[in-house]
């Protein structure tokens, strides 16, 4: 009895999460009974079934907030469907108003459980009032994939870009498959519902293609995510006090890492477990850490959630062409509006101002950039000797730790910036361009700079990335950016060069992780994906020896024992 | 392209699972090969021990956040005494804590409007940023009066929350490593010195009087106490050197005045010795320093000087010395005999400081909670627990007051509770700063309790 109500019953401590051996154990008895129940004249029954089982899934996770879920299945189907019916009437009115009222019950609902605390704190700063939120509000699981699923559905079909989905099981199941359900991809309506209506088809590639992202997947959450962020950063984001400015620049850049195994992890079992069903989800990342600028980064980081912010804030805002309805030139409307929509963005990833400000530093780094790359090497050379001077000026007059990090950044950047000034000059002066070779190193030169550097602002934003999610906005700020100007201060002034070869060695199953997961990460996507086919065409008896090696090496990294404490600064 | 079917993939899942499943089957348990060892899970392990989230032991007390703030504290217990022979377990079920041997301390509070009563607050890392002592001195300025932060060193290469300090070497400032010469007692062999003239603060810097050097000081919040605001300067170093505060006349050694009370200040510091450290106080009152030793297991006060500690200790009528250590020697622990040899050790550094400071009530706050992941499983250190309860009877064996942070946490498993509610860092070993001021203020709700009875 015991065994059963531990199976069935949720329970907050368990919850089904990937990186659990009971989602497995859940996996392969799912599957197994969808394989017994599969007719491919009976989709609607495989439909019915896997949506059930995706809704026992998020009962596991989040209890009762099915209800939760289900609502929003439930309003946001019945609404679309008049929408259409509208449409098909040529009743404008009744469309937006419908449109309106579909989305303020998604939003109210994700204000209500994300942002409440938030929206408090906010309207107690501005009005100097008091007030606090009696009953705990409890986050459910997914409710910001999920909700700006909905949304997404609703304003497509007003669109007139998809037709509604006929059946209210079918769109219930499109908003509840379980891999994709608590943290993504955002799957568009258009991109799944026509899956609902074909049989299942899943080659021999496809399949090996799939097994490949779940072992990819479990690889990267459980070796570079977990293992890293136990044995290191998250002991250097709690305390960062105590330790050198080298060990906090190191666990910063790891925690760009971490974040990025993390998150792409998840999000790959997801799309390997949803292909083993045979349905398929949009991939999500495309190796972000290889971009050029913040524009390109974006691009290829939670490619989903990007999609969905340029489809429907960056868009509706005025893309490109307006700015508050109003015709402005092009440079103002599309930088204003990509600012607000990063700000949103940022305010997606977590209710409090860090994540608004870390928005907010990636909106500037993306409109610098843009600027920057239609600035001359005259101007360019020119406005990075004066902040450089300027900060130098900063520095000795008020030094702070801020304004010496600062001072080497940009000098690092400055040189760099120096050596492209010389080289473009030089071409113009001459009329000389490389060939062959020589040019090729040159570009590759020109893009390991641009990627480093992008890399490098991306990490430092990430300062404001990191926040206990459960803590109150108030207490998340504070410890966010205590968190931050500690860091800062490490870096910026704590800096003992002399223990960076004792750290190296003591931390060195931390450090050589690292340096592999970037090194992974920045191979050649033509090199991954002829590993990913040699992968999938593996005769299936190797493929099973391959999982259940690679399982065994996850095992190791998850019972691995802790690194010790050791300190190096006295 | 060949088609698969869902039984194909079924089949799949299900050999995988199967293979696994074998390799369970032939485990004998863990395996080490060099230095790794290979863990996997038995098939008895998976069949009958599969419900995760089981791992904290008696946190039945502890509940939620808000139960700590109405954590019954117990005072009472007699502890066992040892029966078996040292090299036996000797785990008291009911160890926590012991404030009778503080009362001359609280009698000489009742002074403190009329002289100095200096506490003084040695621990390792977990007190680190001023943690705990803060809320400690605070609430004694409170009630007490007195002002500053106490001891400082001239050098401040860990910050405080409390005190900004900048030192400049010839106009330049100086990173945590940089700065002059230092000797620290708990540091690495290549820092400590064999005269053990290291001052009441573990720690020494060097001055060559080649370089002109300034410190300055300023609060690190905009939020102003009684721990910001100083009236004089205490400097403990040796003759040859001296300070001038805000461009004032030389003063070498002892207590030199400042203007006005103030909460920032520029110091220039002159000569070639040792400097100490420096006092921030007010010439009445209470003054506790916090005092540091990273890393530290506590077996060090008797590799400093005694005439040094001594002299500062009556100099300063320090009343009350709180030691806060036991954490760091258990990482390395491989059974009880360290345990045993590790208090005895601390128990040497007790005996030497009561004859160090004859007048001082002591105070010893055992380890916190600490976990360390088992078999993937977080779980408090196996000997933490006797730790604590031998701490304890050292302490009355020695007739100093204990206090059990470990059970005022929730006993064991009580870290990873804290950890999951962000009172406590991801090593399961250090508060977070809400988490130090938690456990700062039931320490000092327990220390009030026990004086009001």
């Amino acid at each position: 009895m015991e065994v059963l109500k531990y199976i069935l019953a949720f329970n907050s401590e368990s919850p089904l999460l990937f990186t659990q051996f009971y989602f497995w154990a859940f996996l392969a008895v799912v599957y197994l009974l969808f394989a017994m129940l599969y007719n491919p004249s009976r989709l609607h029954l495989r439909n019915v079934y896997l949506m059930l089982v995706s809704w026992f899934f998020y009962y596991k996770t989040s209890g009762l907030f099915l209800l939760l879920l289900l609502f929003l299945t439930l309003s946001n189907w019945l609404i679309a469907q008049r929408i259409d019916l509208h449409r098909q009437r040529r009743r404008k009115g009744w469309q937006v108003f419908w449109l309106v009222v579909s989305i303020c019950i998604d939003l109210a609902m994700l204000f209500y459980y994300k942002y409440a605390y938030f929206g408090v704190d906010v309207f107690n700063s501005i009005f100097g009032t008091h007030y606090s939120i009696v009953n705990q509000i409890i986050l459910p699981v997914g409710i910001s994939f999920y909700t700006f699923q909905v949304i997404s559905y609703t304003v497509d079909v007003y669109r007139g870009q998809v037709s509604p989905v006929k059946n209210m099981l079918d769109f219930g199941f499109y908003v509840s498959f379980f891999p994709q359900l608590v943290a993504g991809p955002i799957v568009r309506a258009s991109e799944f519902v026509p899956q609902l209506y074909k049989p299942f088809h899943l080659s021999r590639r496809w399949f090996g293609i799939a097994v490949f992202w779940i072992l990819n997947g479990l690889m990267k959450k459980i070796i570079l995510s977990d293992y890293l962020a136990v044995n290191l950063i998250d002991r250097v984001f709690d305390n960062p006090l105590l330790f050198t400015g080298f060990e906090n620049l190191f666990a910063l850049f790891a925690y760009s890492m971490q974040v990025y195994a993390d998150f792409s992890g998840y999000t790959d079992i997801a799309i390997g477990v949803a292909m083993l069903f045979g349905f398929y989800l949009p991939k999500n990342f495309d190796s972000p850490y290889k971009s050029r600028n913040p524009q390109e980064f974006w691009r290829r980081w939670h490619q989903s959630l990007s999609r969905w912010l340029k489809s429907y804030v960056y868009i509706p805002l005025g893309g490109n062409r307006t700015l508050f309805g109003k015709n402005v030139p092009k440079l103002i409307a599309s930088n204003v509006n990509s600012f607000a929509t990063m700000l949103i963005g940022g305010l997606w990833h977590g209710a409090s101002w860090n994540f608004v400000i870390w928005g907010g530093l990636n909106g500037i780094g993306m409109i610098v950039n843009k600027v920057w790359r239609e600035t001359g090497w005259h101007i360019r050379i020119i406005v990075m000797t004066a902040t450089l001077v300027g900060l130098i000026i900063w520095q000795a007059t008020a030094p702070c730790a801020l304004a010496g990090l600062l001072v080497v950044w940009v000098g690092i950047v400055w040189v760099g910036t120096f050596i492209r000034y010389i080289w473009w000059w030089l071409g113009t002066v001459s009329g000389w361009t490389l060939r062959g070779v020589a040019a090729k190193i040159e570009q590759a030169l020109g893009i390991a700079w641009a990627v480093v550097q992008t890399f490098t602002f991306i990490t430092f934003t990430r300062l404001f990335f990191r926040s206990s999610s459960n803590l109150d906005p108030a207490t998340a700020n504070e410890v966010a950016w205590e968190t931050a100007t500690n860091m800062v201060g490490q870096i910026g002034g704590a800096w003992n060069s002399s223990i960076i070869p004792d750290f190296l060695y003591e931390y060195r199953a931390v450090v050589i992780l690292f340096v592999i997961g970037m090194l992974i990460h920045w191979l050649p996507e033509r090199f991954k994906r002829r590993y990913r086919l040699w992968f999938a065409y593996l005769p299936w008896w190797l493929m099973v020896i391959v999982v259940a090696l690679a399982v065994f090496v996850v095992y190791q990294f998850i019972t691995a024992d802790m690194q010790p404490f050791i300190y190096f600064q006295f | 392209m060949k088609k698969l079917r869902p039984y194909h993939i079924a089949l799949f899942i299900w050999l995988s699972i199967a293979v696994l499943g074998g390799i369970s089957w032939a485990w004998q348990g863990p395996m080490t090969i060099g230095s790794v060892t290979l863990r996997w899970k038995t098939l008895s392990e998976v069949l009958g021990n599969e419900a995760p989230g089981d791992t904290i032991g008696d946190l039945g007390v502890l509940g939620s956040l808000d139960s700590l703030d109405s954590l019954e504290i117990v005072d009472t217990v007699v502890v066992q005494p040892v029966v078996a022979p040292p090299t036996q377990p000797v785990i008291t079920t009911a160890v926590t804590h012991n404030a009778a041997p503080l009362q001359p301390f609280f009698e000489a509070l009742q002074q403190a409007d009329r002289q100095q009563v200096r506490v003084v607050h040695y621990g390792d890392s977990q007190i680190e940023e001023d943690r705990i002592s803060y809320v400690l001195r605070r609430n004694l300025q409170e009630a007490y009066g007195g002002g500053g932060v106490g001891l400082i060193p001239l050098h401040q290469t860990i910050p405080t929350r409390t005190l900004e300090q900048r030192l400049r070497m010839d106009g330049v400032v100086q990173a945590s490593g940089q700065g002059p010469k230092r000797n620290i007692v708990y540091g690495p062999k290549s820092m400590r010195r064999e005269d053990g003239l290291y001052g009441p603060m573990g720690q020494v810097a060097m001055l060559t009087g080649e370089q002109t050097i300034e410190l300055q000081l300023r609060p690190r919040s905009t939020k102003h106490n009684s721990e910001h605001y100083f009236s004089q300067i205490r400097l403990l170093a040796d003759d040859s050197i001296g300070i001038s505060i805000g461009g004032d006349s030389l003063v070498h050694s002892g207590i030199v005045p400042v203007q006005d009370s103030t909460m920032e200040c520029t110091i220039r510091v002159m000569g070639a010795g040792k400097v100490y450290g420096l006092s921030l106080e007010q010439p009445q009152g209470v003054i506790v320093d916090n005092i540091p030793m990273r890393g530290s297991s506590g077996a060090v006060f008797t590799q400093i000087d005694s005439t040094q500690l001594s002299d500062f200790y009556r100099e300063t009528n320090t009343r009350l010395i709180i030691l806060q250590y036991g954490g760091n020697s258990l990482p390395n622990m491989p059974n009880e005999r360290y345990v045993y040899g590790a208090v005895s050790q601390l128990q040497k550094q007790v005996q030497y400081l009561k004859r160090c400071a004859p007048g001082a009530s002591f105070l010893f706050i055992g380890p916190s909670d600490m976990a360390t992941q088992v078999e993937g499983e977080m779980q408090t250190y196996p000997l933490l627990p006797l730790m604590d309860s031998q701490l304890r009877r050292m302490a009355d064996k020695e007739g100093i007051a204990y206090y059990s942070m470990y059970h005022a946490m929730g006993g064991s498993g009580s870290m990873i509770h804290w950890v999951e509610v962000g009172l406590a860092s991801s090593d399961y070993v250090h508060f977070s700063r809400a988490g130090a001021d938690k456990a700062a203020k039931m320490l000092w709700q327990w220390l009030m309790e026990q004086k009001e009875e």
